[in-house]
């Protein structure tokens, strides 16, 4: 019997794409290319699938609606990319929060680029949720199960 | 399997996530073979090798084993100068050594860190002295 998977607004083809687009660009377009669209094309592939992402976390530990989860996502990918596009304080801050975690691992030292033209890609969040609606069977207001 | 796929796929994306993240790396890592013909020891061809710290290390030539990239140039790969500070390979007294780019290579003159007083008498140990000469590609 095919299982669906728990969480298709985040494990189906656009937003894995969006996650592969997210680590060529900034591996490979980056360093080629170094361009405006090299440089805004990770913040698109980010603001679609990481409420996604967090939606799709949330649904491995919680028992919560697609709603809840999304809205969750939405205020996590808020509260991340506003400020550190607009703070070189809170761009800091999340840099040494993630080396709690990245330099142990072998990754090192994080730096982030605090640029507010990035905050053009913020529209990103409502094609997200959009998308998360429409594959996500649980979307359907009868489908109080999910 | 489809679970265990999933939590690969949320794990393999939070790695993705601070990977982007990363501080790049302000020097390249790599080992250049350069021929040493200098003063300071004999002629030979030594490998220098850079860091993503940006120091340069280096074992044999005479001289002293490690020191910083200068001015922190690196262009297209090609080292803009170095230095190294420390004793060396024979030990005794610290050196200081500067490589700068000349027509040809790498101009390389060290100097000792202590004050070298001839005449001192026997007690004072051997004198150290500076040295110099070039180090190009082999």
């Amino acid at each position: 019997m095919h299982s669906s998977p728990r969480a298709p607004e985040f494990f189906s083809a656009l937003p894995l794409a969006a996650v592969a687009l997210l680590a060529v660009n900034d591996h490979l377009l980056k360093a080629a290319f170094h361009n405006t669209l090299t440089g805004k094309l990770s913040d698109f592939a980010g603001c679609f699938f990481l409420p996604l992402f967090v939606s799709a976390t949330l649904s491995f530990v919680t028992r919560w609606s697609l709603e809840r989860r999304l809205w969750w996502g939405v205020a996590a990918t808020l509260a991340i990319f506003v400020p550190v596009n607009l703070s070189r304080t809170a761009a800091d801050l999340v840099c040494r929060t993630v080396e709690l975690v990245s330099i142990p691992l072998g990754i090192g030292a994080q730096r982030i680029a605090s640029d507010p033209t990035d905050l053009m890609a913020l529209p990103m969040i409502a094609v997200s949720l959009h998308y998360a609606r429409k594959v996500n069977p649980c979307a359907e207001p009868s489908k109080s199960s999910c | 399997m489809r679970r265990t796929l999933e939590i690969l796929l949320l794990i393999s994306t939070t790695v993705i996530l601070i990977a982007t993240s990363r501080a790049p790396e302000p020097c390249a890592s790599e080992t250049v073979v350069l021929h040493a013909r200098t003063t300071c020891g004999e002629e030979t061809n030594l490998n220098f090798t850079s860091t993503p710290s940006c120091t340069v290390t280096v074992n044999g030539g005479g001289f002293p084993s490690s020191g910083p990239l200068a001015n922190l140039v690196v262009d297209a790969g090609v080292m803009g100068g170095f230095e190294l500070f420390g004793p060396r390979v024979d030990g005794g007294v610290p050196y200081s050594c500067s490589a700068i780019p000349e027509d040809g290579g790498l101009f390389m003159t060290c100097s000792p860190n202590v004050t070298c007083v001839p005449d001192a008498g026997a007690d004072a140990g051997p004198c150290a002295h500076e040295c110099s000469g070039m180090l190009t590609l082999p």
